[in-house]
């Protein structure tokens, strides 16, 4: 018969131990993950702005601007972009690569499909339509794998038509 | 028995070590959350609205931001900074125009303004949004806004800061845990080597501890650009 006061062997409180460890360090990993999460949405967030502001500052360069880049080779880089961030007193900053592609609606290239009027002829599309669209691109702090050869793994893109006159 | 004992107090020891690195993780993930909601909606409102004005109908307030500048800036005393401009749009989002000509109705006068925490250090600054209405024309009874730019809409614009709307009654909490906001023309010069054609601005939001006063603090500065009545 097993004695009542013989307590637990060393052996048992190793094992203990190492499952309290492995069930402690299981429930960290949450909280890293969920810190990774955060992070990514808020480069995220902040990549969506960056696009969005570098396609309302083209468009605010006017039409002529525009026009004078169509023979440009795309995508055409800009200056990166860096978002300030602080986490826990230390500089955390993203950088962002920007660059951006025009797309004039010359000979209809953006309808492809065709469309048809009332009498069913054949409705083309005012050439003076622009196709904006703004690439921005980082490297994640939430990990994944990069997309290309220059080790960026995340990218937001973001795209506007603009009309000569309404510019 | 010692043997045991020094085990267990070990694994505390670095359970406890755990716990509190998790805190903190926890905490400084709560506070990033808090920024990024604050600078999403207040950059989301703002822009959106402003989209809808003109540019000749728009006025800015407050100092430029300064790159490196260090943060959380854009208060103190005087002019709150931020932004103040007529809107074509009534309070249900109808737009009212000019049938023979197609001149908008002016409805109202909104502001977005900034104003810091009180509490030295702190970082709970607010941005407000607060509106009043375009008078109507004498000639229109019961008709809502005014068509006359030169005489009435833009005259108040100019004579009507920011702290003309901070003295208002009634005004509406867009973002708490804001810590700065800067508002500036968009200068397209030093990326393009041009003027801009379309009036457009730069709005810096800062959110967060920006003098890292707190140890589980978060910061974030973004900057979204709108050109009024853009398309």
């Amino acid at each position: 018969m097993r004695n009542s006061r013989q307590g637990h062997s060393l052996l048992e409180v190793i094992v203990a131990t190492g499952i309290f460890v492995m069930v402690a360090v299981a429930l960290a990993g949450v909280w890293v993950m969920y810190g990774r999460a955060l992070a990514k949405s808020g480069e995220v967030v902040a990549a969506n702005t960056v696009a969005r502001s570098v396609t309302e500052g083209l468009s605010a360069n006017g039409w002529t601007w525009l026009k004078a880049r169509e023979g440009d080779t795309f995508p055409t880089d800009l200056d990166p972009v860096t978002v300030e961030r602080v986490v826990r007193g230390r500089k955390a900053d993203i950088t962002y690569q920007v660059s951006y592609e025009l797309t004039f609606n010359t000979g209809n290239v953006l309808f492809p499909v065709s469309f048809t009027n009332g009498a069913g002829e054949p409705v083309t599309f005012s050439p003076d339509l622009c196709n904006i669209t703004v690439f921005v691109r980082w490297r994640s702090s939430g990990g994944g794998k990069a997309t290309g050869s220059d080790d960026y793994n995340s990218e937001a893109v973001y795209s506007a038509y603009v009309y000569r006159h309404g510019l | 028995m010692m043997v045991s004992l020094a085990i267990i107090g070990v694994v505390m020891a670095g359970a406890y070590q755990l716990f509190i690195e998790g805190m903190q993780l926890f905490r400084v993930n709560q506070a990033a959350g808090d920024a990024q909601i604050a600078v999403t909606k207040a950059s989301g409102v703002i822009t959106t609205e402003l989209a809808n004005a003109a540019p000749e109908l728009t006025r800015h307030y407050g100092p430029p931001y300064v790159p490196g500048g260090g943060g959380g800036g854009g208060g103190g005393g005087g002019t709150p900074p931020g932004l103040v401009f007529a809107t074509p749009l009534d309070k249900d989002g109808k737009v009212r125009y000019d049938e023979v000509n197609g001149r908008l109705y002016w409805q109202r006068y909104v502001a977005y303004y900034f104003e810091p925490d009180p509490e030295v250090g702190g970082y709970n600054g607010k941005i407000y949004r607060a509106e009043t209405d375009v008078p109507g024309e004498p000639g229109d009874p019961g008709g809502t806004g005014n068509r006359d730019i030169t005489n009435i809409v833009g005259p108040f614009l100019i004579a009507n800061s920011t702290a003309y709307f901070a003295g208002l009654p009634q005004r509406r909490t867009i973002a708490n845990g804001i810590s700065g906001l800067y508002v500036q023309p968009y200068d397209a010069n030093p990326e393009f080597g041009i003027t801009a054609v379309k009036e457009a601005y730069d709005i810096h939001i800062e959110a967060g501890d920006a003098k890292k006063a707190f140890r589980n603090s978060y910061f974030i500065r973004v900057r979204v650009r709108v050109a009024p009545g853009a398309r």
